[in-house]
C-alpha cells in the first residue's frame, strides 16, 4: 500500500506544470458546486416565505437570482471543462513522450523480448488509462469533497437528526466498493494481457501476409483471431456481470436507505420538527448526497484498476537505457575508421553456447573488408557488436587502436557508421524523406550522386512524382532489389567512415551489383568498408576476406590468397562459381526483355488510358446493362455520341487487356 | 450562420497554449465580476414577510443569503 501511495505521487507529480490551470479549474469546480445547491433553498423560501405571505416581490427577485446563478455556474462549469481537457490531452502527450523515448533508447536485447503489439497496447491503451485517472482523481476528490462537506453543512443546519441517520448508511457503501474493487483490478489486468496478445497477433500476420497466402493459411489464421476475440469476449463479460451486481447491490443499499430517511423525514414534519418547505430541501439534499460517495467509490475503482496500467508502463519506464548520453565516454571526433576486434567472444546474456569464439579482425579505411560463411554463423553479429547494439561477452573491439567501443559514446560512435542492414526497412514517406533519413543538412546534388552510386537514380526520375513520389504504405509498393539500393543509396549519402553492407546485395541481379561496386570504388576512397556477403563476384572486390564457420574465423586472406589455399573458401568458391557464370548470361537477357516490357507498357499504357466517361459508359452498358437511350438520358448526351464512346472505349480496353497478358 | 461558420474556425484554429491563457483571463475577470455580485447582493437588504403566532405577519430585513440559509421554526 505504502508502495501503491508513493507510485501515485510520482505520477501526480505530473500535473505539477499544470498547477495553475488546475487550480483555476478546480476553483470553477467549487463554485459550480456551492450554486448547484441553491436550487432546493430557493424553492424552501419560496414555500415558506412567498407562497404563504402573497409576496409577489419576493418572487420576482427570487427567479432573477436563480438566473442569475445559472449563468454563473454555466459559465464556470464550461470553463472547468475546458481547462481539464486541456490538461487531459498535455498530460496524455507529455507521459507518450515519455515513455516513447524510453522505449526507443532501451537496449536491444529488451525489444528482442518485448513484442511490437503488446507494447503497442502499452503507449496506447495503458497510457490512456493513467491519463484519465490521473488527470481526474484529484479533481473528482476535491469536487466531491466539497460537494459532500455543502450539502452536509446545509442538511446539518435544517435538521441535525436526520443527516447523522442519513450518514450511518456510508460505511456499508465503502466495505462493498472495496470487494468490487479488487475484484475489477484483477479483471483489468487479464484483459490488458489478452488485448496485447490481439495486437501482437494482428501485427504480426497483417506484416507477413504473404507467407499467410502462400501457405494458404487465411481461414486458420481468422479461427485463430476468432479464438482469441472469444477469449477477450469472455473477459468482457465477466466485467459486465461484475459491473452489474455491483450496480445492484449500489441500487438496493440506496434505495433502501432513502425509504427509511424518506419515512423518518415524513415523521419529523407530522411531529412538528421541521416544516414543509425545510424537508423538500432536505430530501433533494439527500437525494443528492449518494451522488459524491458514489462518486468517491466510482474513483477508488478506477484508481485501482488504473495500477495495473501503471504496473505495465512503469515495467518500461524502469528499465536502464542504453547509456546514450554517457558523460564519462569519449566523444569521438575525427576518426580515421579502422576497426580492431580483440579477441572477441560473444553470447546472448541468457544463452549457453557462444555465437562468435576468439574473433580477431581488422578492417582498414580505404579497404573493403568482407565477411563471409554460412548463415547463421555470426556475420550480423559482428555488425551488431560494431554498432554496440549488443556487448562482446570477452574481449575488446577498438576504433583507430585507442578507442575501446565500451568507452565511446554511443551517439558520436552510430554517427560515424553508416548501415545496409540485412532487411531493408523503408518508412513510409517520399523517397527524399527516406533518404534523407537522420540528416539534418540536406544536400541535394550529393543525395543525387548517392542514388547515381546505387544505380537507382534512373528508376526514380522515371517515376512520375520523381524524388518526391510516395513509397512505403499507402505509397507505390518497392521491389526487394529496389528497396535495398534505395538503402545503399541512404547509406552512401550519409557519406561517413564507415560503411557496412549486410548482404546488401542479395536481392540484385549480378550486373547491378558490379555496376554499384564499380561506382563506389570511387565513392569509398578513405573510408572503411564491412561487407557480409555470399557472392563470388563481390567478394573478388574485397580487399581481404574472413570467412566464419562454427563460430570461429576459419580462414582470413586476399581473394587470390584465400583460392591457393584450397580450403573452406576454395571449396565454397567452386560450388558457387560455376552456377553464376551461366546465370549471369540468363539474367542479362532476362532483364533487357524487362526493361523493354516495361517501357513498352508504360508508353502504350499512357496512350490507351480510360477516360472517366468512358469508364462511365462502359459500366453503365455492360454492368448495368442499360440502353443508349438511357445512358444518354442519365448522362445529358446524344445516343449516337454515346454509343461512339462506347466503342472506341471497348476498343481500348481489348488492347489494354491484350498488352497485360504479353506480360 | 456564415459569421457563426466564421468564428468557429477563429475559435478552432488558435494557438492552443495562446487560447488557454486567454480562457484563463477572461475566468479571473468573470470571477471577479461575480465576487462584485456577491458583495452587492450581501448589501441588499429585503424587505421580508414573517408569520408570526395568530396569524400576524412581521416584516424583517435580511440579505438573501441570510434568507436561504434561514430556519423558519415559528410556522
Ligand atoms: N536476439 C537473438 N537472441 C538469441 N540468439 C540470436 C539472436 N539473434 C540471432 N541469434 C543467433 O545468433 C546466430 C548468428 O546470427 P546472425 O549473426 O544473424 O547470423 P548470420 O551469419 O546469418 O548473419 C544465429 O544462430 C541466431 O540463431
Ligand atoms: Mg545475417
Amino acid at each position: 500500500m505504502r508502495s501503491r501511495l508513493k507510485v501515485l505521487i510520482n505520477y501526480f507529480s505530473l500535473l505539477l506544470p499544470y498547477w495553475d490551470k488546475s487550480l483555476l479549474s478546480l476553483l470553477c469546480v467549487g463554485i459550480g458546486v456551492l450554486f448547484g445547491m441553491a436550487t432546493p433553498l430557493i424553492t424552501k423560501v419560496l414555500i415558506d416565505y412567498a407562497y404563504p405571505n402573497r409576496d409577489l416581490n419576493l418572487l420576482t427577485f427570487l427567479v432573477l437570482f436563480g438566473v442569475l446563478i445559472f449563468i454563473f455556474q454555466t459559465f464556470f462549469s464550461d470553463v472547468s471543462s475546458y481547462l481539464d481537457t486541456f490538461i487531459h490531452q498535455t498530460l496524455s502527450i507529455d507521459l507518450r513522450k515519455k515513455f516513447f523515448t524510453r522505449l526507443l533508447r532501451l537496449p536491444l536485447r529488451y525489444h528482442f523480448e518485448k513484442q511490437v503489439g503488446d507494447l503497442m497496447v502499452r503507449v496506447t491503451d495503458d497510457i490512456d488509462v493513467i491519463v484519465d485517472s490521473v488527470a481526474e482523481t484529484i479533481p473528482v476528490l476535491i469536487k466531491t469533497t466539497l460537494q459532500l462537506a455543502a450539502l452536509l453543512a446545509i442538511c446539518l443546519m435544517i435538521d441535525w437528526n436526520l443527516t447523522v441517520l442519513a450518514m450511518l448508511g456510508v460505511p456499508f457503501y465503502f466495505v462493498q466498493t472495496r470487494f468490487f474493487a479488487r475484484r475489477f483490478e484483477e479483471l483489468q489486468e487479464k484483459s490488458q494481457k489478452q488485448e496485447s496478445e490481439i495486437y501482437t497477433f494482428y501485427q504480426e500476420k497483417m506484416s507477413n501476409i504473404k507467407t499467410i497466402k502462400s501457405f494458404n493459411q487465411e481461414i486458420y489464421e481468422t479461427d485463430r483471431l476468432i479464438d482469441k476475440l472469444i477469449g477477450m469476449f469472455a473477459l468482457v463479460r465477466q466485467n459486465l456481470f461484475l459491473g452489474l451486481f455491483n450496480s445492484f447491490f449500489d441500487a438496493t443499499l440506496i434505495t433502501l436507505w432513502t425509504s427509511f430517511l424518506a419515512w423518518y423525514a415524513g415523521y419529523r414534519v407530522i411531529t412538528g420538527h421541521i416544516t414543509i418547505g425545510e424537508i423538500m430541501a432536505i430530501l433533494v439534499y439527500l437525494g443528492q448526497i449518494h451522488q459524491p460517495i458514489m462518486d468517491f467509490g466510482t474513483i477508488y475503482k478506477s484508481l485501482t484498476r488504473s495500477f495495473v496500467s501503471i504496473n505495465r508502463v512503469d515495467e518500461i519506464l524502469e528499465k536502464e537505457p542504453e547509456a546514450y548520453k554517457d558523460t564519462r565516454t569519449f566523444v569521438l571526433f575525427q576518426i580515421e575508421g579502422k576497426i580492431k576486434f580483440d579477441n572477441v567472444s560473444f553470447k546472448y546474456h541468457d544463452a549457453e553456447e557462444f555465437i562468435l569464439k576468439n574473433i580477431d579482425l581488422i578492417a582498414n579505411p580505404g579497404e573493403i573488408t568482407a565477411l563471409a560463411g554460412t548463415s547463421g554463423a555470426g556475420k550480423s553479429t559482428i555488425i551488431d557488436l560494431i554498432l554496440r547494439f549488443v556487448e562482446p561477452t570477452e574481449g575488446a573491439i577498438y576504433i583507430d587502436d585507442k578507442y575501446d567501443l565500451k568507452k565511446v559514446s554511443l551517439m558520436t560512435l552510430r554517427a560515424y557508421i553508416s548501415i545496409v542492414s540485412q532487411d531493408v526497412v523503408i518508412f513510409s514517406g517520399s523517397i527524399r524523406d527516406n533518404l534523407q533519413y537522420g540528416r539534418k543538412v540536406v544536400n541535394g546534388a550529393a543525395m543525387v550522386e548517392a542514388a547515381k552510386a546505387a544505380e537507382i537514380h534512373d528508376f526514380i526520375v522515371g517515376l512520375p512524382g520523381g524524388y518526391d513520389t510516395l513509397i512505403g504504405e499507402g505509397g507505390l509498393n518497392l521491389s526487394g532489389g529496389q528497396k535495398q539500393r534505395l538503402a545503399i543509396a541512404r547509406a552512401l549519402y550519409r557519406d561517413v567512415k564507415i560503411l557496412v553492407l549486410d548482404e546488401a546485395t542479395s536481392a540484385l541481379d549480378s550486373i547491378t551489383e558490379a555496376a554499384i561496386f564499380n561506382n563506389l570504388k570511387q565513392l569509398i576512397k578513405a573510408k572503411t568498408v564491412l561487407m557480409i556477403t555470399h557472392r563470388p563476384s563481390s567478394l573478388k572486390n574485397a580487399d581481404r576476406i574472413y570467412i566464419i564457420n562454427d563460430n570461429v574465423i576459419s580462414e582470413s586472406g586476399t581473394f587470390a590468397e584465400l583460392l591457393d589455399k584450397k580450403g573452406d573458401f576454395y571449396k565454397f568458391y567452386q560450388a558457387q562459381a560455376h552456377e553464376s557464370e551461366e546465370e549471369i548470361e540468363e539474367k542479362v537477357e532476362l532483364i533487357k526483355y524487362q526493361k523493354r516490357l516495361i517501357k513498352e507498357k508504360l508508353r502504350t499504357a499512357k496512350a490507351l488510358k480510360l477516360s472517366p466517361l468512358e469508364k462511365k459508359v462502359l459500366q453503365l452498358y455492360y454492368d448495368e446493362r442499360k440502353t443508349y437511350a438511357k445512358i444518354s438520358k442519365e448522362l445529358g448526351m446524344e445516343p449516337y455520341d454515346i454509343s461512339l464512346i462506347r466503342r472506341s472505349a471497348k476498343d481500348k480496353l481489348e488492347r489494354l487487356r491484350e498488352l497485360e497478358f504479353k506480360e | 450562420m456564415s459569421r457563426l461558420k466564421n468564428l468557429f474556425s477563429a475559435i478552432l484554429s488558435q494557438d492552443m497554449a495562446k487560447q488557454a491563457r486567454q480562457v484563463e483571463a477572461i475566468t479571473v475577470l468573470v470571477f471577479v465580476v461575480l465576487l462584485c455580485t456577491v458583495w452587492w447582493l450581501w448589501q441588499l437588504k429585503l424587505d421580508i414577510i414573517q408569520s408570526v403566532k395568530d396569524g400576524q405577519t412581521i416584516t424583517v430585513k435580511m440579505d438573501v443569503f441570510d434568507l436561504l440559509l434561514s430556519r423558519n421554526k415559528e410556522q
